[in-house]
């Protein structure tokens, strides 16, 4: 009878650890309660929408517009100096220093950019949607991944073209392709994209800031300009102009360009959309999205004088004075220099106080992009100001340009005037009548340094035209920086930590 | 001599027959004689000598001898001596009577803890080092993890001085790219490790989740190091197991004990640093060097220029902290029931001006056992409220570089500022570190944490020799964390106007059950221990996030208090699931042969399917050559032991989820002004990822010897640690947002353990001493998909070399003149010395000579190589305690040796690039061809890059440290006596008391993260010297 007892207890116990949780499977299969997994998205319209919304908002990195890209475009071009204590230095400096995240995060985030462009393009269509917004979708996918690697191109010239989301090591380590070969790559995806996108006016209120066919029609005008395909480029801006891919015009305040307060407007073909008020408060820089992220720039901060923000960048000499080179109609300073600058001139306030008391360390400042009209300084890193990255005064320039390059130098004129007219320049036939290409082109570059001065299209500008290798002087004349050029390093060093990572690579010549 | 011997003793036996026989009659009989120590064959003073079961008793005299008076010749004497066997003789109507006192054989019959149930420490076959508890007493820390340092061989304890700081811990070498880190076992129970608290708190990751016990609780401690010791652990073993005993009631009247103290922290070390005037003399020929104009505050033709402020920023900055521990014991129990209550107050203030760092601790911890029959129960319950004020950081730098390199032309408090302190305004004064003494002020960042641990065990003997077990237990941590940071101007760069406050409160309970069956059988020569277990356990962490800005004065740091606008909250959610079944065969053969197998299957919910469950057995054997017949005869020799393991263990402590690609939902676009929700995958994930496994190879030799006077143990061992989960690093073209972990590595640690301990009494002199040394060679032997070696902006670690190696460049001088700039490029056919110097176009006269390795005529990335291991050749601890009568002195010695590591405060003050000089830099500056070969040229810019990372700030960071020194007092008996106390013990003593090395860091025992960055000190905040006195009384 005892004996029997204590069996009956030993079962008792074994029975009860086998009745416990713990013997079923189930108990250990745990599945994430924070995050869906991959394997449930990518199955209705509403993920393909999202998806698509994911791909713009890659621009939100440091490395895209969030700071970092206009920066370190402004900081090389000869219309902007460095006065950042911080890594920036080098880059302005040509120097080689290979933790330096300023010549990391442009490939880093851009390539977010094209990853998530290319997953749309990969799993949308496959999704059982309305076609007609699914077309829509994959332009807009296309469009986004055009920019991202005309982005990519022009900061690194000899880049990887990735078209397709990576599924395993086997992808993960590819080789660098001919820059030809990513510029035509780009070229048939703004094409694509411009056939299939709806003009500005066919998109509800709620899709204002999505890619258009007027914001692919420029960007392929852009990169056939960056090319010189002259020809090919003239026939497109031609379009724009004509109003054939919406209508745009220029607004008739220079300075509604860059506040938040006339944001979208006629004269932006495409912009990066951000908003103070949408969005958490902590800065995004890199790294994996979070509730908590702000969808704002920290362009103003760092762009704004010391004592008002980080003053890490200043305009050049240079185009202080290249502004003076002409009077308005009416006898005064171009509107456009006080737009984009703070210097001492009757009336001038700093963000609300005199120049006196404002106590700026240089002669002038920038002020483009800058909050100074709504806050007393930018000590917030958080913008809300939209980066108007193409504007309708860029096509007008870029037509007159692409006319001289083609020999149709005096068809270049009126177009050029419109611009000039805005900001009451005289008219440049009774000027300058008469001009040769090489004149024009000068004008050109002198019309555009004004126009889209700190707007990081400078630099570009200067690389096209290939200033670095003929024109070297000039350069070094408007910007002593300049003079540390060597060669090769006109374009960023490939991130260090890639090259070694993908044997693939190489690192660009010059570094 | 031996005849004499024999003489003597014959001549006393005589005496003591004819003694003997003359006083059979008298009334009182008084019986004499000596009492000697066996060993050393002395006379024994202070012996106690009583009757058994009479008051009467006497102490033997200085010789030894003693007289004492007996009525009845049957009685009994027993004599008794601290540490001594206690002897009953009858007297048998004798009336000499000499007795021979041995030691008590101490420690060789010692039970010790192991996985799951105990075992003789002589029968130990696995690598198991015991803990002298004793040692660890006399130092004060809040952690336990602490207190190991140098304290067992084969474990190696790194941490910073900060309080409540985690340090480090690592048992043989760093087996996991992931989580290296012990499991820790208290009273029987795995506990958790609490996640990670976010934030400014990451760093307050309690070590293996023990920051929270109170090491006064401590009985023993045992550490678990090879697989044949942890495979009962399975997939948690593979980083060793430490196994701590909590001190438990015992029978008798309540004992009630104090244990007090107060020390205080002082830093005893400064960093030379130059004055106002030296200061701004390096400064303005730095800029000049670079054509900059001078800075205005350094300019004495600026209206700017400074020269009234001259602030030695340590000297403000440092003070006088203090720790100080209150504990009240109460312990008592009849014959079925015992108890144990303990409450415990700890606290301590760091040596930074300002309210942070500190930390406090209040626990209690409650401990019963009764017994009924057959059946056995009993608990352990503790309860620790801690509230942590983390030493508060800069916005840019690390809090220590950042105070050093401060400089003197800035004030530390300044109340024009918004927030009543000192900044330096870059344009003026050249200075972008922020003021450390003003942030520490200033912004608020505490945590608050509450640990419960409950446990409860039942025992029934179910049949003779078998025993059910069941152990469930639940630990709960729950944190709260603060964060406030005021509007505050602190110069240019450090300026917040936007006060906000963002809290995160969070809990992380552990619930664990298990079931164990042991069965014990002899039969014959045969000894047999079965043990069969099985256990589930499932935690969760989960936390809640709250924000809110716009605080004005008065601050009021409650969220409700800010701004509506502007509030955020977050939270998440990780889940983990365990169930394990568990064996383990002891067996022995006639006391000599040693046979331990174990066997362990974990399945885990951080795996994906087919990849969940993994096997961990071991097997170890041991052999008692010292229960030979041969070695029998070897009267000194009471354990001779071989002993030799192998085994697998794994490591499952990767984080939740990792197998699952999942969608981000927060890439949310602005489209017509709104937030557009986004959502798409943002990381790669290898769904195939499973466990890290670690087989292990161990042979030790156990060897006791003179009554167990000398311990010695030997080890060697070799650890293989495979399927290692790595961040395999993919290019960042991938879209990537971290590197996908995958089981691609795998590493090798392989050292010998060698510990002594040698304890001797003579007379009222004892002493006893402990040494430990461990030697540790770390290799990795895989890593990633092509082996690509992982390179920090410090470190290398690669294939064939160990984890972390230092890294950079070779300093080689520093050129003199132009023309040896222009000529320095050896046969190298690239060189043109118009367009590519040899190191950089700007490389001036003064700037560094750096290596061309490859002998290309650049210096670039392939000129970099290894600059040394931050693994030390071995570390060792030694504890040297001596008594004499009531006064006992122990000093503890602890060092590490061979390894190196990046002096981030000398590279800081010596790099000439932001801030503050080193005095070394002033006095030794380039100033002209032929003036130094060793110090670079001044300039701001530096375009040669002599900052670099290269040996030049490299340095040997062996130490040898005075850890500890004590010097403490018992009070006699008589004095207890008439205070009515039992026991009373006065101390005073020093930590950290003196330290020898050539590193001139503030440490060289910093903190580090212990593994890719393991040789980098960057700032590790100082470890102060402290002055403790404490008294321990028993009532």
């Amino acid at each position: 009878m005892r004996k029997h007892n204590n069996i009956v207890k030993i079962a008792a116990v074994l029975s009860l650890s086998v009745l416990l949780p713990g013997c079923s499977e189930d108990f250990i299969n745990l599945n994430n309660p924070n995050q869906q997994t991959t394997g449930s998205f990518w199955k209705t319209q509403d993920d393909a929408v999202q998806a698509t919304n994911a791909v713009y908002s890659a621009m939100y990195y440091d490395g895209m517009y969030m700071r970092l890209y206009p920066w370190i475009m402004d900081v090389r071009a000869d219309d902007c100096r460095n006065t950042s204590p911080w890594w920036i230095t080098d880059v302005s400096l040509y120097n080689v220093t290979p933790d330096n995240p300023c010549y990391i995060a442009t490939w880093e985030h851009a390539y977010k950019g094209v990853w998530r462009a290319n997953q749309v393009l990969e799993n949308v269509p496959n999704i059982n949607m309305d076609e007609r917004l699914k077309k829509r979708l994959l332009a807009e996918a296309k469009f986004m991944r055009a920019f991202y690697y005309y982005h990519l191109v022009i900061t690194y010239r000899n880049i990887p073209l990735i078209l397709k989301p990576a599924h395993g090591p086997q992808d993960f380590y590819p080789s660098q392709a001919p820059e030809e070969e990513v510029w035509a790559q780009i070229i048939k995806d703004f094409s694509e994209a411009m056939a299939d996108l709806p003009k500005k006016e066919e998109y509800g209120p709620a899709d204002v800031g999505r890619a258009t066919k007027g914001a692919a029609a420029g960007y392929l005008a852009k990169s056939y300009m960056f090319i010189h395909q002259f020809d090919k480029a003239a026939p497109i801006l031609k379009d724009i102009i004509d109003q054939k891919y919406g209508s745009y015009a220029l607004v008739p305040n220079y300075r509604d360009n860059f506040t938040e307060d006339n944001e979208n407007n006629e004269e932006s073909l495409f912009e990066v959309q951000f908003d103070r008020n949408v969005g958490g408060t902590t800065l995004g820089w890199t790294g994996d999205p979070a509730p908590d992220w702000s969808k704002t720039s920290g362009k103003a901060r760092t762009y704004a004088p010391l004592g008002f923000g980080w003053g890490d960048i200043t305009p050049t000499d240079w185009i202080f004075n290249e502004f003076q080179q002409e009077l308005t109609v009416n006898g005064e300073l171009d509107p456009r220099m006080k737009a984009s600058m703070f210097f001492d001139y009757p009336g001038v306030t700093v963000y609300g106080k005199t120049w006196a008391e404002a106590k700026l360390p240089n002669k002038c400042h920038i002020r483009k992009y800058l909050n100074d009209d709504h806050y007393p300084d930018e000590t917030e890193w958080r913008s809300g100001i939209n980066e108007r990255v193409l504007r309708y005064a860029d096509i007008l320039l870029l037509y007159a340009e692409a006319l001289n390059e083609l020999g149709r130098t005096s068809e270049a004129y009126p177009y050029i005037q419109q611009v000039r007219d805005r900001a009451q320049l005289p008219n440049l036939q009774d000027v300058k009548p008469g001009m040769t290409q090489q004149q024009m082109r000068d004008q050109i570059a002198h019309e555009r340094a004004l126009e889209f001065c700190f707007e990081a299209q400078r630099y570009v500008d200067i690389l096209r035209w290939g200033w670095y290798y003929n024109n070297l002087n000039t350069l070094i004349n408007h910007d002593p920086e300049f003079a540390k050029w060597v060669e090769g390093r006109e374009v960023m060093a490939i991130p260090p930590t890639e090259v070694n990572i993908n044997k693939n690579l190489k690192q660009n010549p010059g570094w | 001599m031996q005849q004499q011997l024999l003489l003597k003793r014959g001549g006393l036996l005589i005496g003591a027959v004819l003694l003997g026989f003359s006083t059979v009659f008298a009334q009182k009989i008084t019986v004499r004689g000596t009492v000697r120590d066996a060993a050393g064959n002395t006379e024994m003073p202070g012996v106690n000598v009583v009757v058994k079961g009479k008051a009467t008793g006497v102490i033997t005299d200085a010789n030894g001898s003693y007289s004492i008076q007996i009525d009845n010749p049957a009685d009994t004497l027993v004599f008794s001596f601290v540490g001594y066997v206690t002897q009953r003789i009858g007297v048998d109507g004798r009336s000499t009577i000499d007795v021979t006192m041995t030691e008590e054989v101490q420690k060789l019959e010692e039970v010790v803890v192991v996985g799951y149930g105990t075992q003789k420490k002589s029968d130990l076959t696995g690598a198991v080092s015991v803990v002298r508890t004793e040692n660890l007493e006399r130092i004060k820390s809040n952690d336990i993890s602490r207190l190991l340092q140098g304290q067992a061989s084969g474990v190696m304890v790194q941490s910073s001085g900060e309080p409540g700081a985690a340090p480090v811990v690592r048992i043989r070498g760093v087996g996991s790219f992931t989580n290296s880190s012990p499991l820790y076992v208290v009273d029987g129970v795995v506990i958790a490790e609490p996640q990670a608290f976010g934030g400014q708190f990451q760093g307050a990751t309690p070590s293996g989740g023990i920051a929270d016990f109170n090491p006064g609780d401590i009985e023993s401690i045992q550490v678990l190091k090879d697989a044949s010791a942890t495979a009962i652990y399975g997939a948690r073993g593979a980083n060793g197991v430490i196994i701590i005993t909590t001190k438990r009631g015992k029978k008798g009247d309540i004992q009630v004990s104090y244990d007090g103290s107060y020390g205080v922290k002082q830093l005893n070390k400064y960093m030379k640093v130059t004055n106002r005037k030296q200061f701004q003399e390096m400064n303005n020929l730095a800029r000049l060097n670079d054509d900059l104009f001078p800075a205005p505050a350094n300019d004495s033709t600026s209206a700017y220029y400074i020269d009234s402020i001259d602030t030695d920023w340590q000297k403000e900055a440092f003070t006088r902290g203090y720790v100080t521990e209150h504990s009240l014991t109460f312990m008592g129990g009849k014959d079925n029931s015992t108890y144990m209550l303990n409450l415990n107050y700890y606290d301590e203030k760091g040596i930074i001006v300002g309210p942070g760092p500190s930390y406090t601790r209040y626990s209690v911890r409650v401990n019963t056992d009764h017994k009924k029959g057959k059946l056995k129960i009993g608990n352990s319950f503790y309860y620790a409220y801690s509230h942590q004020r983390k030493l508060t950081n800069s916005q840019w730098e690390n809090t220590v570089i950042g105070l050093v390199i401060s400089i003197p032309t800035v004030p530390v408090y300044d109340s024009r500022m918004k927030g009543g302190y000192g900044g330096g305004i870059d344009t003026i004064h050249d200075q972008i570190a922020g003021n450390i003494v003003g942030f520490n002020n200033l912004k608020r960042l505490w945590l608050n944490r509450s640990r419960f641990i409950g446990s409860v065990y039942g025992e029934y003997e179910l049949l003779p020799g078998l025993n059910y077990r069941l152990n469930l237990s639940y630990d709960r941590s729950e944190f709260f964390n603060h964060e406030f940071i005021p509007e505050f101007a602190i110069g240019s760069r450090h300026v917040n106007t936007i006060a906000f406050l963002d809290e995160t409160r969070g809990e992380n309970p552990y619930a664990i059950m298990e079931h164990t069956l042991t069965y014990n059988k002899e039969i014959g020569k045969h000894a047999f221990t079965l043990m069969a277990g099985y256990t589930a356990q499932y935690d969760y962490y989960r936390d809640l996030y709250g924000y809110a800005q716009g605080y004005k004065e008065p601050y009021q740091e409650v969220l409700y208090a800010g701004s509506s606008e502007k509030r955020t909250t977050d939270g998440h959610l990780y889940e983990h699931t365990m169930i394990s079944y568990l064996g383990r065969l002891n067996y022995s053969w006639n006391d000599m042969l040693l046979l331990t197998a174990n066997f362990r299957r974990d399945g885990s919910s951080r795996f994906g399917p087919g990849n969940k469950w993994g096997n961990f057995p071991s097997v170890s054997a041991g052999f008692k050559l010292s229960n030979l017949e041969f070695f029998k005869n070897i009267s000194y020799l009471n354990l001779l032991k071989i002993r030799a393991g192998y085994g697998i263990t794994g490591n499952d402590k990767i984080g939740d989820y990792l197998y699952e690609t999942s969608v981000n939902k927060n890439a949310g676009y602005v489209l017509g002004g709104q937030l557009a929700p986004g959502t798409i995958q943002t990381q790669f994930v290898d769904q195939s990822i499973k466990w890290e496994k670690r087989i292990s190879k161990n042979i030790g030799i156990d060897v006791a010897m003179f009554n167990n006077r000398l311990e010695f143990s030997g080890e060697y061992y070799y650890n293989d640690a495979r399927d290692l989960l790595v961040n395999s690093p993919i290019p960042m073209s991938t879209g990537k947002i971290a590197d996908p972990v995958t089981n691609l590595a795998s590493m090798t640690n392989q050292g010998i353990e060698l510990s002594l301990t040698y304890r001797k009494k003579e007379g009222d002199f004892q002493y006893e001493l402990t040494g430990n040394i461990t030697t540790l060679k770390n290799k990795v032997t895989r890593l990633g998909q092509n082996n690509d070696p992982i390179i920090t902006s410090f470190s290398k670690t690669e294939v064939g070399h160990s984890m972390g190696e230092l890294y950079g460049w070779v300093f080689e001088g520093i050129f003199q003149t132009d023309d040896e700039i222009n000529k320095y490029a050896p046969g190298n056919a690239k060189y043109d010395p118009n367009k590519h110097a040899f190191q950089n176009r700007s490389t001036k006269p003064g700037d560094v000579k750096f290596k061309d390795l490859n002998n290309d005529g650049i210096i670039d990335d392939n000129d970099k190589t290894y600059l040394g291991v931050a693994f030390p050749k071995f570390t060792y601890g030694i504890n040297t305690t001596f008594g004499y009568k009531n006064v006992e002195l122990s000093i503890f010695f602890q060092g590490s040796y061979g390894n190196k590591a990046f002096n981030g405060v000398y590279a800081a003050l010596n790099s000439y690039k932001e801030g503050n000089y080193s005095l070394e830099s002033y006095e030794n500056y380039w100033r002209g061809p032929g003036s130094t070969n060793k110090y670079p040229r001044l300039t701001k810019t530096d375009p040669n890059q002599n900052n670099r990372v290269s040996d030049r700030f490299i340095q040997d960071a062996s130490y040898l440290k005075v850890q500890n020194i004590q010097l403490a007092y018992n009070f006699p008996a008589k004095v207890t006596r008439s205070l009515h106390v039992q026991a009373l013990r006065v101390y005073v003593s020093s930590q950290n008391f003196l330290t020898f090395t050539k590193y001139t860091g503030y440490d060289p025992d910093f903190a580090n993260d212990g593994l890719l960055y393991r040789g980098l000190d960057g700032g590790s905040f100082p470890n102060p010297t402290t002055y403790l006195a404490g008294v321990k009384v028993t009532f």
